[in-house]
């Protein structure tokens, strides 16, 4: 009488089950409702029936899982998804094989709940494929204790697991020597470039010296190809600034100036000319890599990160009008557009104007008088105004093409600028 | 090494060692490299070499009788390589096509942006919201042009509408069919959507993988699943690991016209439902009815499969405002409106040929940022039809709003070591 009562329970769960494969929303979302409610029972039944095999039980049971995961997550249901969540942690043990333990962690990688922190522990050591999910469910929940763990699993790990769980321990928020040294060392025993790649990224962004891998491999003097290392100097370059190193901290920032203004005992002093050894050795790699990468590869990437690192200062000005001048159509009109964007004071635009006039080469300065007349700067109307008169006839059509884009008075609209331009012509 | 069946060892010299890539001059050939040699891969091969300024100078494809394939048709000047990397440090490239499933695009769009080539990409733009975003960054930073490979806003008949997109966008911006308007893409209106044609089978059991096919090359950063051969050819479309079914496939070309004609290439709708089987399979793309996009300013699309469920476009409008419409083979209420469409003024002037757009630094009509809308309203349907709920979206942002199931969908982890900060 009982099994015959447990056979009729199993038939209508899988009567149940079977109307989930691409089912009408309604009859779904009641289904999947009803199997939540009964959460720990479902979810049991649900990972026993999940196989590599891909049978028409295991494609009904992902239907299933699938359905609770994101009916659990809608908006106001947080306590339902820690109820699956632990309901999968619980039903984990049934998993027949590695196909079905990942779907039940990609269940909870998308729940995210820090509460099954400890359920990704278990996998970070099991290999692929679970070893992926596992790390990337940490990942996601991104805390403190999330990256403890990742850093607790590295510790017993080896070889390109080791590496993998360095590399994304790194990616915490806080770090310390210790781990900049596991990563340094990972880095000395790994072959795989891409690998590589992310470690360099991982400690460049903290400020660990890599310049001379870095430049070597540029220049296509390393193991690694220059892809990787470009790679990982644009990464450094867009990423600075978010990062704290911990074992830079200090009670005493080390400022000299006792009213330096710095607001914590860390290195996160606001004062950039504070003199703090810390923020001067970041920011000091920072300006070196910049400068390494310009000259590497003076190419349009390095030019923007240049202005970005260095902004409105004599250095810049002295770099972007370099490449006007010397650079193909393609550096030259980065170059000058940066230099319009920048350099907006009255006494740059002057300087601009100044270099521009000198460019003997017509078609270099037509871009060039283009590119200022267009940025709509009105401190460049008297030279816009004055190219009308150049003796180049680019020039002339440049400075015809983008008057309208300075303010005021339209020049060419005008009678005086309509006799100007028909002159030309 | 003799041209058949052998992919031809590259030259190694590294691009850095030459002193970096050089620019075509006006005169100079473009040169082209393609990565992905499947069936569009193989398109784009055609295009290259019918092109008489451009040069195919290297291909690439994990899966060596595809990439043997290629280089067939490419001719001896082509060099070979199974590593996309390789071949970004090796060879001096001016346009990368990238023509590998979408589950690649983001990372092999940006590393060749960074490496300093404009990029010719595959759709759908990205298989992410995010991921798009960073395209638009990268090109940015790197001062390169980018285009997507449709172009129907631009030119040719859109589909079966029976016109091209030009007098549908001077009527609409004329103001003579009222605001808002509602667009509606459905096999009535002359789009099929291939939904069972893309559609993912929940229930293979695992092959072994086949020899000369770097499997995990294939998966790079999508996470790993058993080989199947449904999943990593043509029908990889059908999983969403790798892509999002026909909607991510046909979506660009029919919602990127739209997006134009409707002037709203800078922003996405602020809400979207959908009608289809609930729950999908978290695996398998599945089949859907509708999708509902609507706008801040109330703008509408209207998305039908015709392929499950009720129909509801059947004899409907192409576009609907509250002072006209445009059916198919633009035959218009009133009917006077497609006479009067001629003494209309042409919309803003586009660049169309990509060889503009890379010889004078010009953004391509179809570029990263009005590309990535587009896109946007690809995955927004796929979202809605995921999640089974009517979702609000910030365009700002490019986020759901108060929705974590959505958001979990934005931006989704990449298997390391494969990254993107």
């Amino acid at each position: 009488m009982a099994n015959k009562k447990t056979d009729n329970a199993k038939s209508a769960k899988a009567n149940e089950l079977e109307k989930l494969v691409w089912a009408d929303k309604a009859v779904g979302m009641e289904t999947v409702e009803a199997l939540l409610a009964d959460c720990g029972k479902s979810v049991k039944l649900l990972v026993s029936l999940l196989s590599e095999k891909n049978d028409a039980t295991s494609v009904q049971a992902s239907f299933a899982l699938d359905g609770m995961v994101m009916r659990s997550m809608a908006p106001g249901c947080g306590e339902m998804a820690l109820k699956l969540a632990k309901a999968l942690d619980a039903a984990l043990k049934f998993a027949k094989d590695d196909t079905a333990r990942c779907v039940v962690l990609k269940c909870l990688q998308q729940l995210g709940c820090e509460e099954t922190i400890p359920v990704f522990a278990r996998y970070l050591l099991t290999g692929e494929p679970m070893f992926t999910y596992a790390l990337n469910a940490l990942r996601r929940i991104g805390t403190e204790e999330a990256y403890d763990t990742i850093r607790e699993a590295m510790l017993k790990a080896e070889g390109r697991t080791r590496t993998l769980l360095c590399a994304a321990a790194l990616e915490s928020y806080v770090v310390d020597d210790d781990l900049l040294d596991e990563g340094i060392e990972c880095l000395d025993q790994e072959d795989d470039p891409e690998l590589i790649r992310l470690l360099w990224s991982r400690l460049s962004v903290r400020g660990v010296d890599l310049k001379e891998d870095l430049f070597d491999a540029l220049a296509g003097l390393s193991r690694v190809d220059a892809g990787q290392a470009r790679r990982t100097i644009i990464e450094t370059l867009n990423s600075r600034d978010r990062y704290v190193n911990i074992d830079d901290e200090d009670d005493d920032c080390g400022c000299e100036d006792d009213d330096c203004g710095c607001e914590n005992d860390d290195c996160g002093c606001e004062n950039d000319d504070c003199g703090c050894d810390e923020h001067d050795y970041e920011d000091e790699y920072i300006k070196e890599l910049t400068r390494g990468f310009l000259k590497v590869e003076p190419k349009e990437p390095a030019l923007f990160a240049f202005a970005a690192v260095f902004g409105v200062c004599e250095e810049t000005f002295e770099v972007l009008t370099q490449a006007v001048a010397k650079g193909d159509k393609i550096m030259r009109t980065a170059a000058m557009k940066l230099l319009v964007c920048l350099f907006t004071d009255m006494v740059w635009v002057e300087r601009i104007v100044g270099f521009v006039s000198g460019i003997k080469d017509e078609e270099a300065r037509a871009d060039a008088v283009r590119i200022i007349g267009r940025c709509g700067n009105l401190a460049a109307r008297p030279f816009i105004m004055s190219c009308l008169n150049d003796k180049s006839q680019a020039v002339r059509s440049a400075a015809i093409e983008t008057a309208e884009f300075i303010p005021g008075h339209n020049i060419v609209g005008s009678r005086l600028g309509a006799i100007i331009a028909a002159g030309l012509r | 090494m003799s041209k058949d069946a052998k992919a031809r060892a590259p030259q190694i010299i590294k691009r850095s060692i030459l002193g970096g890539p050089g620019r075509p001059g006006a005169n100079d050939k473009i040169n082209h490299a393609i990565i992905g040699l499947g069936m569009m891969g193989v398109g784009h091969i055609d295009y290259v070499l019918n092109d008489p300024q451009g040069k195919l100078v290297a291909l690439c494809d994990v899966r060596k009788s595809y990439l043997d394939r290629g280089l067939a048709k490419a001719g001896e000047e082509c060099h070979g390589y199974s590593d996309f990397r390789e071949m970004l440090d090796c060879e001096q490239i001016d346009v990368m096509h990238v023509v590998t499933p979408p589950h690649w695009h983001a990372l092999q769009n940006i590393y060749s942006l960074d490496a300093g080539c404009d990029v010719w990409a595959e759709k759908p733009m990205t298989r992410t919201i995010a991921e798009g975003k960073w395209i638009a960054e990268a090109v940015a930073r790197n001062a390169r042009v980018f285009r997507l490979n449709t172009w129907f806003r631009m030119k040719d008949n859109f589909y079966g509408l029976g016109t091209t997109v030009k007098p549908l966008k001077k009527l609409v911006q004329s103001g003579l069919l009222g605001w808002p308007l509602t667009v509606r893409i459905s096999a009535h209106t002359g789009f099929a959507w291939k939904s069972s044609m893309w559609m993912g089978k929940p229930d293979l059991p695992p092959e072994p993988v086949p020899d000369g096919f770097d499997y995990d090359m294939w998966l790079g950063p999508a996470p790993y699943k058993p080989y199947t051969s449904h999943r990593t050819s043509t029908s990889f479309r059908g999983y969403w690991d790798y892509d999002g079914g026909g909607l991510a496939d046909m979506g660009q070309h029919y919602l990127d016209p739209v997006q134009y004609i409707l002037d709203k290439d800078d922003t996405s709708p602020v809400e979207v439902e959908a009608t289809a089987p609930w729950p999908q399979h978290p695996d398998a793309v599945g089949l859907w009815g509708q999708v509902y996009m609507k706008y801040a300013d109330g703008c509408k699309i209207i998305l039908e499969s015709c392929e499950w469920g009720e129909e509801e476009t059947k004899g409907k409008p192409f576009i609907e405002g509250p002072l006209g419409k445009v059916y198919r083979n633009f035959r218009t209420e009133p009917e006077c409106l497609a006479t009067l469409v001629a003494e209309l003024p042409d919309p803003e002037p586009q660049i169309s040929d990509f060889n503009v757009s890379v010889r004078t630094r010009k953004k391509f009509a179809l570029n990263e940022l009005n590309g990535n809308r587009s896109n946007i309203l690809v995955h927004l349907a796929n979202c809605a039809i995921r999640t089974g709920r009517k979702l609000h979206f910030d365009p700002v942002t490019m986020t759901f709003i108060d929705d974590p199931a959505a958001n979990m969908l934005v931006d989704q982890p990449m298997r390391l070591p494969w990254s993107l900060s």
